[in-house]
This record gives structure tokens, C-alpha cells and sequence, in this order.
């Protein structure tokens, strides 16, 4: 595999919606690659196909019954804002009267 | 004896006959980490109040035929919910969170009776092997308080280690159960993926995480092994299996001809030394017991850390996506819109441990890379977990060491990231299998305590109680305590 550059580094962290601060850019460069020449590891093995034949756990179905949850009080109580019963948040649609 | 020294039954059995109350006996656990905390930092929040008020009424409750654990305290790790007490999962994204409920493990423990007594240190958000990634300062090892206590439950190992709680919560994503349980001189186990829910439990990686019991001695953490465990349809991954059964009886059966395997792989010329010295005699102590010592190979073993940090930060990126500024979180960049809320939070709520997972997660996951490393671990974890279900056609139990050193100075790993994961290498291969796992005290190097690693079929908890029980019980190196 290719190594990982700073601008490689800068579209993973937009996606993840982080910011990096460029004084730490050239260090997570290379954290990063150094994680990931050990992982590569992985690339030297073959696996056949009967090697994961194995029974993995059942799980159960559950019926989907209503029941109370919690109130619009209580999901609101951690917000960082909100005006009941909405989160608060800077508008997102341009244009129209503020 | 100390109140502080004694275990749950001993403890139990005082309550029923009024000898003591659980309020008294509450007070004792929070004087001690009143005078203690100040040296480990093994617990982020103590409400005393609330304590006190759930031991006065477990006192009103107790009678002969109470659950073992009415009245007793126990301390939650910080990643697991408990209604009105502040739980930050080691982060400052959740410094200012109050649950409005309990993780279903809580809600057990209060059904028992027992008295929730603090929230302890970890990791942030579980992703660490040293509790120096919690965002409230790193937790201190009992033994040595230069020294890491081990991660990410590193709090809840400190806190039983030292006294300051007879039993504790933690969770096991790739060993945060274990190797703390190890470094700590304590017992931990992490029971079989499915066993106990996580509904409450802050997700790091969904596919590893499981919730586990800390104790000094493995009848206490058997105790609380039963009492958390069993069905919950709020939890998508829990398994109706009947639980093992608050009686401990079934710890006292000898291991006379129970086959142990050792996997070649884990116990070769790579183990240090006095690692390597510690286990043969461990395993000399089984045989003296009576258990046949079979030696087995888990062929895929070398690929299971490589394996494991590709799943677990794949899960966990997408998992922590929740952590976004509007919610129930740290918000930051309100003026300068929605975008940036969510970048501006989360760069100042995550530290860089979480952020450096969450980047591997994205990249693994991103278009381009997704078979050459996802699709790949996921291949390899089957051949992982095929390794353990052949293994175990041949033996009982799996031992291992539990951690390839003792406790280390903190700050000694902190700055080489893939150094400090490989600290998990002993740990790892089992939440990838879904296997049961639990470290049990196996003596000291440089007067620091040493961890036995058991491993189990699925759902066969007893089995690994019931050898470390055994082990313990000849060995008796849960008698010593730091001098703290």
C-alpha cells in the first residue's frame, strides 16, 4: 500500500468531521502510517475459503411491542440548547427572513 | 479483618444479622476514597448522598432470603450509564452529561440492592490500555502510583485493588477488562459476546464490547457475573441463555482431568522472561491440581492485533458519528453554523487517542480501502474465530498470559501509539472470537502483580470461574494487598 500523505489525512479528518491543526499534521502522518504498516500484516496472509467456515451465534427475534420511552423532557435535558420540544440550532437553509 | 478486606458473601452475611448496616458499611468505602482518591484518581464522580440514601433503604429491605448484593457498594466505570450521575466516558464531549436512565447493568444492580458508590476512571470512551487517554488525567496503579493501572477499565481495577469497593463494573472491547484486572492484582472477566446487554453502554466498537465483572476473589466475581447478566431486548445482541446462578457452589469442584490447552502461539522464546517464568509455574500449579496441560495452536494468532485495529476503529467511527455538538454533547463553533458545529465539537470534545481511531475507522471504511482492510479483517476474524471453536475440540480451557509485561511507568508508552497497542496482544483474539476470557492473580514481578489469562467455550463461564477459583484458592495471592 501507498504511505498515507498529510493531504490524505486532511480529506479523512473532513469526512470524519475533525479538524486538524497543522502544527500536529506531520506527527498523525506519521502515527498513522506507522499503524498501518502493521496492519498490513494482514495483506501477507491467504485465507482458502474453508478457513472461516465456522458457526457464528443465532440471535433471536424480538417482537416489536411499543412501550414508553423518554419524555421530550428528558431527551432534552442534556442539550447544549433547545426551546422545547426542539434542539436548537443555527439555521441551515440560506435565504428568507431570519 | 477490615470491613475493606472482606468479600461479598462475608460482607452479605453481616448485613442479614445486623452486625453492621449497609449505610455503615457504605460510609467505610467512601471514607476510603475519600483519603485515597487524592493519590489514584480511580474515580471521576462520588455521590455521596445518593449512596447513603441507596444503603438506608437496602437496610429497610435486607432480610435472610436478600440477593448477595443488597447492600453492598459497587463502582460503575464511567462508560456505562447510571440515571443522575454524571457519566463522561473519560470525555470532556461528555462532561456535562446526566443520564436520564440507567444502562440495564445499573438497573440490575439496584434490583439486587446493591448501592451504586461512584463512577471510576477510564479511558476515553474505552479506548486506551493505560487509562492515560481519560480526559479527567490518567488513574494511578495501587501498587506503584508511578505506574499505569491498565485500560481502559483502569479505574474500576484501581478501585477494587485499593479497597475503595468491594466489586466493580468495567467493559471489554479488546482487553479493558483483563489486562487492568492483571496490572491491578485482581480478578476480571469478560463474559461471552451476547451474555450481558450494553443497552446504556457508551459503543465503541458493537461488535467486541462487553460489559464485565471486577473482584478481589472470583466467588465475588462470579456474584456479580450472575447478577448482571441475562436477556435484554433493548440490546439487538443479546443471547436467552440461562445465567450461571447466584449460588458459587459449583466454584468448588476440583479440575482433576479438565484439559487446559497452551497455544504455542502466545508461550514461545518472544514471552519476557520472567513472564514466560511466572506462567510455567501457573501451569505447574494446574497440573498439581489435577488439570492435564495439553499443548494446541491458534494459527492465526499473529494477525489478530492487526485485525483487531482495523474492526474495532472501523465500528467506532462510525459509532462516535453520534458525538455531534446538538444533542446531548459539548458544543462548539454555534455562530458559524451547522458544519461547524459538528467539526468544532468534536475536535475540542475528542482527545487524540479517540480522534486517531476515529481517522483509522474512516480510512478503513473509505471508498478504495474498504476490501484491502475491512473486508480482509473480517475474513482473518472468522479464521480467528474458527481457531478458538477447533482449539476446543480438543481442550476445556485455554491459559495464557494476560498481559506480555507488568504494570508499566505511565508516560512510557503514551507517545508510540501502535507500542501501546500492543500491549492488548494476549487479550485481543478473544472479543474478536466472542469467547469468554478472565484474568485471574498468578504472582508478581518486581513486586507488581502478574494476570492468568482463561479463556472458555462460549456461554461456558463456569468453567473458567471454577479453574480460577481453584487456582486462586491453592495459590491464595488474592490475600495480598498494596500498601496504599
Amino acid at each position: 500500500m501507498s504511505k498515507i500523505t498529510e493531504n490524505d489525512i486532511i480529506k479523512i479528518a473532513k469526512l470524519a468531521k475533525l479538524s486538524i491543526d497543522s502544527n500536529d499534521l506531520a506527527k498523525r502522518v506519521s502515527e498513522f502510517n506507522d499503524i498501518l504498516t502493521h496492519i498490513e500484516k494482514l495483506n501477507t496472509l491467504s485465507l482458502d475459503s474453508s478457513t472461516g467456515a465456522v458457526e457464528t451465534p443465532k440471535l433471536g427475534m424480538f417482537e416489536d411491542t411499543p412501550r414508553p420511552s423518554n419524555t421530550i423532557e428528558e431527551v432534552l435535558k442534556n442539550a447544549p440548547s433547545s426551546e422545547k420540544p426542539f434542539f436548537y440550532i443555527p439555521r441551515v437553509i440560506e435565504g428568507g427572513k431570519s | 479483618m477490615s470491613l475493606l478486606e472482606k468479600n461479598i458473601l462475608e460482607l452479605s452475611s453481616m448485613l442479614k444479622k445486623k452486625e453492621i448496616s449497609s449505610v455503615e458499611l457504605t460510609k467505610t468505602f467512601l471514607d476510603r476514597i475519600s483519603k485515597t482518591n487524592g493519590q489514584l484518581n480511580s474515580f471521576l464522580k462520588v455521590d455521596e448522598q445518593k449512596a447513603i440514601s441507596e444503603a438506608a433503604v437496602a437496610d429497610k429491605n435486607l432480610n435472610n432470603a436478600s440477593h448477595p448484593l443488597m447492600g453492598i457498594p459497587v463502582a460503575i466505570k464511567d462508560n456505562i450509564l447510571t440515571k443522575d450521575i454524571r457519566s463522561s466516558g473519560g470525555s470532556k464531549m461528555l462532561e456535562n452529561f446526566v443520564p436520564t436512565f440507567d444502562a440495564t447493568v445499573v438497573a440490575k444492580l439496584k434490583n439486587a440492592g446493591a448501592v451504586i458508590i461512584g463512577k471510576t476512571n477510564c479511558d476515553e470512551f474505552a479506548m486506551g490500555s493505560s487509562n492515560e487517554n481519560s480526559a479527567y488525567g490518567p488513574c494511578k496503579n495501587p501498587w506503584d502510583i508511578t505506574r499505569v493501572p491498565g485500560g481502559s477499565s483502569g479505574g474500576s481495577a484501581a478501585a477494587v485493588a485499593a479497597r475503595q469497593a468491594p466489586v466493580s463494573l468495567g467493559s471489554d472491547t479488546g482487553g479493558s477488562i483483563r489486562q487492568p484486572a492483571a496490572l491491578c492484582g485482581i480478578v476480571g472477566m469478560k463474559p461471552t459476546y451476547g451474555r450481558v446487554s450494553r443497552f446504556g453502554v457508551m459503543a465503541f466498537a458493537s461488535s467486541l464490547d462487553q460489559v464485565g465483572p471486577f473482584g478481589k476473589t472470583v466467588e465475588d466475581t462470579s456474584i456479580l457475573f450472575d447478577t448482571i447478566s441475562g436477556f435484554d431486548d433493548r440490546d439487538s445482541t443479546s443471547v436467552n441463555q440461562e445465567t450461571i446462578g447466584v449460588s458459587t457452589e459449583y466454584l468448588k469442584k476440583d479440575i482433576k482431568g479438565l484439559r487446559i490447552g497452551v497455544p504455542k502461539e502466545y508461550v514461545n522464546e518472544k514471552l519476557a522472561p520472567e513472564i514466560r517464568k511466572n506462567f510455567d509455574e501457573s501451569l505447574k500449579r494446574l497440573e498439581s491440581l489435577g488439570a492435564i496441560i495439553e499443548h494446541i495452536s491458534l494459527p492465526h494468532t499473529d494477525y489478530a492485533i492487526s485485525c483487531y485495529y482495523i474492526v474495532a476503529p472501523a465500528e467506532a467511527s462510525s459509532n462516535l458519528a453520534r458525538y455531534d455538538g446538538i444533542r446531548y454533547t459539548l458544543r462548539k463553533g454555534e455562530d458559524k453554523g451547522l458544519d461547524q458545529i459538528y467539526i468544532q465539537s468534536r475536535t475540542a470534545g475528542f482527545g487524540k487517542e479517540v480522534q486517531r481511531r476515529i481517522l483509522l475507522g474512516t480510512f478503513v471504511l473509505s471508498s478504495g480501502y474498504y476490501d484491502a482492510y475491512y473486508k480482509k479483517a473480517l475474513d482473518v476474524r472468522n479464521a480467528i474465530r474458527k481457531d478458538f471453536s477447533d482449539a476446543f475440540k480438543k481442550v476445556d480451557v485455554i491459559a495464557t498470559p494476560t498481559s506480555p509485561c507488568e504494570a508499566f511507568k505511565i508516560g512510557e508508552k503514551a507517545a508510540n501509539p501502535m507500542e501501546m497497542y500492543l500491549a492488548d496482544v494476549f487479550t485481543v483474539a478473544t472479543p474478536l472470537s466472542g469467547n469468554p476470557a478472565l484474568s485471574v492473580p498468578c504472582g508478581f514481578s518486581n513486586n507488581l502483580p502478574l494476570g492468568l489469562q482463561l479463556i472458555g467455550k462460549h456461554f461456558d463461564e463456569k468453567t473458567i470461574l471454577n479453574v480460577a477459583h481453584q487456582f486462586e484458592q491453592d495459590t491464595k495471592f488474592y490475600q495480598k494487598a498494596p500498601a496504599l
